[in-house]
């Protein structure tokens, strides 16, 4: 479709599925939208990466889905964000099951893929919005669950320890 | 029937699991299990049957309902739940609008559960794979087979969780499937056992030593309770008996007591039992993982 209109000086546009950070002042002026998002709330964070919230079933969900797509269409490039904790890259064990994930990743021919490592700041942004950090996965003793339906006593103290990096 | 059909009750599947296994795996929980450990950090695993969990903190007081869901609650503890009961719970699920209410638990086909397994096929290398947990899993034999079954013709590198509480003749049905047993030892000692689990640790025990010596590859896993089993002596112990075992196991798991579990108490309507234990330190830990080293046995702390 794209492909149709001409752009004014008679070039190709090239489509791009990334949002970099307009994606708030773009979500500010889209209506509510079927998945339960309000009208001006921001959309996802990068073109590819899942609204807030609705990725419920883990990192190898998110990047399943994404490969559903035919990205070679989008020729302007295309952005996709996921955040993990520090535990996350933790010792050699960690580092290779990290090495595993990116495998499966480019087994399964995502363009690009981009991590952030989160922080307590955005933790206690988890705690104050719980609903927009649904699907955020923290570790506490061998155990992962997710943060927003963890005891508050016990989520200001992965807090308190992920200002220390050592959850 | 084949084994795609073969039904059983899963309360979860908990995708890029790092932590119970090598590799990345995916977790397949199934509901119910015969122990009743005090200090149980997954109250939904324990009842063999669905049960309705209300997140308070989720509820908005829709008013959707003569009687609001918290309201409801008390009468939806810890029992089975007639027709009426469970039709008035299915209306309240269907119409929560936050996903406050929901049931735990669902009779699902091992066929389905394993193509849900599969998705995640393509980070199943490095000696990752599936692993059923619970609950107890050997609690529902014909189903825990089928699934290990299904992801061996898969493919599928497999694990089996268990407490080990259960007849050898199951264990011996299901080993042929089994890559590597993640197996829990939480005390040698059968008093303290019988008194926090509620059951005694003989079989579990003997079951450990068949599987070791029938050629099992197996994890032990000891839970680090303050309180029950969280001392130098019965860490002593523990790792004597591992050490002595017919043949070596691949490794032990120290899983120290946390209290993440407690919100979930609260949501299925029951009492936290397991209350007034600091957790351990990390030095604490260390001091109890020099004690199984010292016995020979490579050890990590957390699964």
């Amino acid at each position: 479709m794209v492909e149709q209109h001409p752009t004014i000086r008679g070039g190709v546009y090239q489509p791009g599925f990334y949002t970099v950070s307009a994606h708030v002042p773009m979500g500010a002026n889209v209506g509510a939208t079927p998945d339960g998002r309000h009208a001006g709330a921001p959309l996802a964070d990068g073109g590819l990466s899942p609204t807030a919230g609705r990725d419920r079933k883990g990192a190898t969900a998110v990047l399943h889905s994404v490969s559903k797509l035919d990205l070679k269409l989008a020729s302007n490039g295309t952005l996709l964000n996921m955040k993990f904790l520090p535990s996350f890259f933790e010792g050699p064990e960690a580092l290779r099951k990290f090495a595993t994930l990116l495998r499966g990743f480019s087994a399964l021919h995502i363009p690009h893929v981009q991590f952030n490592v989160v922080d307590a700041g955005t933790l206690r942004a988890a705690q104050a919005n719980p609903d927009e950090w649904r699907s955020l996965v923290v570790r506490v003793a061998g155990y992962s669950a997710y943060f927003i339906e963890l005891d508050q006593e016990l989520q200001d103290e992965i807090i308190r320890r992920s200002e220390f990096g050592e959850i | 029937m084949g084994l795609s059909q073969v039904t059983g009750i899963v309360f979860d599947i908990q995708r890029m699991s790092m932590h119970d296994g090598p590799g990345l795996r995916t977790n397949v929980f199934l509901k119910g299990c015969p122990l009743r450990c005090a200090w149980c950090a997954n109250p939904e695993s324990q009842a063999s049957y669905p049960e309705p969990m209300l997140r308070a903190g989720q509820c908005i007081d829709c008013g959707q309902f003569l009687e609001t869901c918290t309201h409801c609650l008390p009468n939806w503890r810890g029992q089975q739940r007639n027709q009426t009961q469970r039709i008035e719970i299915d209306e309240r699920v269907a119409l929560c609008p936050t996903g406050a209410v929901t049931w735990t638990g669902a009779r699902r086909a091992a066929g389905d559960v394993i193509a849900e397994v599969l998705r995640d096929r393509p980070f199943y290398g490095d000696g990752g794979g599936m692993t059923v947990t619970g609950g107890e899993p050997t609690m529902q034999p014909d189903f825990c087979a089928a699934l290990l079954q299904l992801a061996h013709d898969a493919g599928v590198a497999t694990a089996l969780e268990t407490c080990g509480y259960t007849q050898w003749a199951i264990f011996e049905r299901l080993l042929p499937h089994v890559d590597l047993f993640l197996y829990d030892i939480k005390h040698v000692d059968a008093a303290p056992h019988r008194q926090f689990t509620g059951v005694d640790n003989a079989p579990i025990l003997t079951n450990l030593q068949r599987l070791t010596a029938a050629g099992a590859r197996v994890r032990a896993r000891i839970p680090l309770i303050p309180g029950f089993n969280a001392t130098p002596e019965d860490v002593a112990a523990i790792a004597k008996f591992i050490a002595y075992l017919p043949r070596p196991v691949q490794g032990v798991d120290l899983l120290p007591y946390h209290t993440m579990g407690k919100a979930k108490y609260t949501a299925l309507g029951r009492e936290f039992p397991w209350v007034d234990h600091a957790r351990l330190t990390d030095a604490q830990i260390r001091e109890m993982a020099t004690i199984f080293a010292a016995h020979g046995l490579a050890v990590t702390i957390g699964g």
